[in-house]
């Protein structure tokens, strides 16, 4: 019944009508490889309940053998300009993204952080933290501008844990299952997820090239003596965590891929930041139709949750392109063993009650774990954009 | 700080973990329902590790080794999923012998009209069992210091204050985001999550400052056992002018009396001589109609409609002796709380929607163990998924929104109840008792009623 993805590829690759085969493919649970893939992670998410005793996953392993270039995102990959410049704050920008629309604009790595950022983290004069303060009020305000990020934070933490205990062998009935893994959020913004991912046990850096976020995160995180020691937010790009040689047991970069100006020197940096037998979980939007009509048109165009502009439809990847591009970023930079994709779910926001839930649609918004073979490229390399 | 784990440990019935000045789920009230979501917290692998208290007034009750003769006076009809959740509990095996089951329940008016219903007719055994709130009570406690158990007894304890976080997600960050609250030693402690579990005059709900919607109607009950001319099986329930009155079968070949009326003939009644309130009772059952109450235009549809079997009236007992305790009363508030939860805190049973006089008899606690189960299993989903439990984005989806729906509902139907049965004369009168009958031959319509007085809605 699997057909290997390239296969799939080569037929729905061909650009704009592809994409209304793709969100077809994904709609028919008889075809081939796509539908194998996402009914497996579809009985995944049925078992994120977590009271199961069963290791819920039945990962089907992706064979690629031609790797598929991702359109359209070559633009700003000049030297040092990895990453796209960061969407609108949410202070300057209103109210953000909301509903289906990519609800984390601030998430996003700009381009140039070392500048901006000036102190490191915890050095922050007094006028700064009184602004930092009313923006924390904002970041973890559940009806604030970041509602969405709020709504959807359950659904990508029950798809990470399942991800995770079956990485690294845990019990996900049990409380605390990542207790002693060292996890990266790439892109923490307010800390929503990173408080979530330590509550869970696991050691979580937060990084964030927006300085106000991580502040904010560093402040929330204060509140809680029970997360304090877990927790360390540091103002940074994910390259520049390569740069340093450092390693993660997981990295996590929820909501970011859709703003980044180059998703291959993104995703060869998340790449490199894993260590083998770990992996790479990334939550963004789909690039089809019913996203178009979502996460452009209605939520920035008619709803106005959103400026218009700040999603750049084009610019959203597909699982099977990104699955193609994690491949890529690892075997075609040479060195370690390449990522593959083991495990895929939707994530469907219900308008009516606001309320996001994991399932086999991921024509909007999906996420996914990467596993990163263990053994061979041990030592994490250098990224260049 | 050192002062209330101190105070802390002289208090605590059981500590299979260390006094914490620190909590993460402090439910105030270790009534059924509180006890309940103690019971189901610590039940759930997920949540058994969070630190759990439990504060009364009272000290905890233990399960006598012997059923006492009577019922204590308090009694709950329990429906099937409560009995589910307290099997799920592991409470039920002891409780079961002491709960008296009924296969049937009559309702009917003061007139004529009147709808039997049977458990049969939706393919059940038993509709529900009547048992003592005392007895629930006191399997609970008995569970919740049985060994593996993490929770910590307060009680007796009383909390005299609390300070909540504020709404607003910047002011936590100044003021610090826990719940304090302060006991009447003098000690404080802070918890993550408050759970007010305090009864219908809650104090967290008048901490929390919720609006409460409800009037006091001057409604008390009556409750007493009695001896009963035969041994009775069904729930019969009779709408007064005054209000409901239910003869509801208890363990032993007797029947518990729950009596619904202005508090002034409460007390009056209270006072009769237990011969007299015998008769009162039957009186009250038997009076103002004609026996068997003959459903005219009724049966000539239901001979339309169905065959209806086990429609036909069948004549209340007379009651022969009250015994037991003596009678007690009891006033009745109908409320119910415009929120059930703000920043850590949360509602259930009583102290978010209080029994309604003309509610079906006693079947308030069934709400309340519907809250405890959807409160521990929100609670065990967000430990699951690492969020804070006591987020009020959380409770509020995961908790305050499953509820609303369905105790609104029930408060409605018994506000639509009291609506029906309070005139005594005139056409309506006359609808209402063709409405029963027509309820009572339409197969299709009563088993729907019965499975919403069976499973909730």
């Amino acid at each position: 019944m699997r057909k290997p993805l390239s296969e799939l590829l080569a037929t729905a690759g061909r650009a704009a009508a592809s994409q209304a085969l793709h969100s077809w493919l994904i709609s028919q649970p008889s075809v081939a490889c796509l539908s194998s893939l996402s009914r497996s992670s579809w009985a995944a998410s049925a078992d994120f309940s977590g009271t199961a005793g069963s290791t819920p996953l039945d990962v089907p392993v992706l064979k690629q053998q031609q790797p598929v270039p991702v359109p359209r995102t070559v633009g700003g990959a000049a030297a040092g300009g990895v990453l796209r410049q960061q969407a609108p704050a949410p202070a300057a920008g209103g109210a953000a993204a909301r509903g289906a629309a990519s609800p984390s604009p601030a998430a996003a790595a700009a381009a140039a952080p070392a500048a901006a950022a000036g102190g490191h983290g915890s050095t922050v004069n007094q006028q700064e933290a009184a602004k930092f303060a009313a923006l924390a009020g904002e970041w973890w305000d559940p009806a604030g501008p970041f509602a969405p990020l709020h709504a959807m934070n359950p659904v990508r933490c029950r798809f990470l844990r399942t991800a995770l205990c079956s990485a690294f062998g845990r019990d996900p009935t049990q409380p605390g299952p990542l207790a002693g893994l060292s996890l990266l959020d790439v892109g923490c913004g307010g800390g929503l997820l990173a408080e979530s991912l330590a509550r869970m046990g696991a050691h979580v850096t937060g990084i964030d090239v927006n300085q106000g976020g991580i502040a904010t995160a560093t402040a929330h995180a204060a509140l809680d003596p029970d997360l304090h020691a877990r927790l360390t937010y540091r103002t940074a790009s994910a390259e520049q965590l390569v740069a340093a040689g450092e390693c993660f047991d997981a990295v996590v970069a929820s909501e970011v891929v859709e703003h980044v100006a180059s998703i291959p020197a993104f995703c060869s940096a998340l790449a490199a930041l894993a260590r083998p037998g770990g992996g790479v979980a990334i939550s963004t939007l789909n690039r089809t139709p019913r996203s178009y009509l979502a996460a452009v048109l209605v939520a920035e165009h008619v709803l106005r949750w959103v400026p218009p502009g700040t999603h750049d439809w084009q610019r959203f990847v597909t699982p099977e392109e990104l699955a193609a591009q994690m491949e890529e970023s690892t075997s075609g930079g040479g060195g370690g063993a390449p990522l593959r994709l083991q495990l895929l779910s939707g994530m469907q926001y219900n308008p009516v009650t606001g309320a996001w839930s994991l399932g086999r649609d991921t024509a909007i918004n999906y996420i996914a774990w990467f596993g990163k073979p263990p053994g061979g490229g041990a030592s994490p390399r250098v990224a260049h954009g | 700080m050192a002062a209330a784990a101190a105070a802390l440990c002289r208090r605590a019935y059981t500590t299979s973990m260390p006094p914490s000045a620190h909590v993460d789920v402090a439910i105030v009230g270790g009534g059924m329902v509180g006890s309940a979501l103690a019971a189901a917290l610590n039940a759930n692998p997920l949540t058994r590790q969070l630190r759990i208290l439990l504060l009364d007034r009272q000290p905890p009750l233990a399960l006598p080794r012997q059923v006492p003769e009577w019922d204590d006076l308090c009694v709950s009809t329990l429906t099937a999923p409560t009995v589910d959740i307290l099997r799920e509990l592991g409470v039920w095996r002891s409780l079961s012998v002491a709960a008296a089951p009924f296969c049937d329940m009559q309702v009917w008016g003061a007139d004529d009209g009147y709808v039997r219903f049977d458990a049969t007719a939706v393919g059940q055994a038993v509709m529900g069992h009547v048992l003592e709130d005392s007895l629930l009570k006191a399997a609970l406690h008995d569970q919740l210091r049985a060994r593996g158990s993490t929770v910590q007894l307060m009680m007796p304890a009383t909390a005299v204050a609390a300070d909540l976080p504020p709404y607003s997600p910047a002011a936590q960050l100044e003021g610090g985001s826990f719940v304090r609250l302060q006991l009447d030693d003098g000690s404080s402690l802070t918890t993550r999550l408050l759970v007010g579990a305090d009864g219908c005059s809650s104090q967290v709900r008048q901490w929390s400052q919720f609006r409460c919607s409800g009037s006091e109607r001057e409604q008390a009950s009556l409750v007493a056992t009695v001896a009963t001319s035969w041994p009775n099986q069904t729930a019969l329930q009779r709408f007064l002018p005054t209000g409901p009155l239910a003869l509801l079968p208890a363990r032993g070949g007797f029947s518990s009396v729950v009596w619904s009326c202005p508090s002034q003939m409460a007390a009056q009644l209270q006072a009769l001589p237990r011969h007299e309130l015998a008769a009162a009772i039957t009186s009250a059952l038997t009076s103002g109609t004609h026996y068997p109450p003959k459903p005219r235009l009724g049966e000539l549809l239901g001979g339309i409609l169905a065959s209806a079997r086990s429609t036909r009236f069948v004549a209340p007992p007379t009651v022969t002796a009250v015994v037991g305790h003596g009678p007690r009363t009891f006033l009745q508030t109908a409320q119910h709380a415009g929120r059930y939860v703000r920043p850590r805190v949360a509602l259930v049973g009583d102290a978010a929607h209080s029994g309604h006089p003309f509610g079906l008899a006693s079947q308030g606690v069934n709400l309340g163990f519907g809250d405890a189960k959807v409160l521990a299993a929100a609670i065990a989903d967000a430990v699951a998924t690492g969020q804070d439990i006591g987020s009020a984005a959380m409770l509020e989806r995961q908790y305050e929104r499953p509820r609303r729906q369905p105790c609104s509902a029930m408060l409605s139907a018994a506000d639509a109840l009291r609506a029906i049965y309070m005139p005594q004369e005139g056409p309506v009168a006359g609808l209402r008792s063709l409405g029963l009958d027509i309820v009572n031959n339409t197969p299709l319509l009563k088993q729907a009623l019965l499975r919403i007085a069976m499973h909730g809605l």
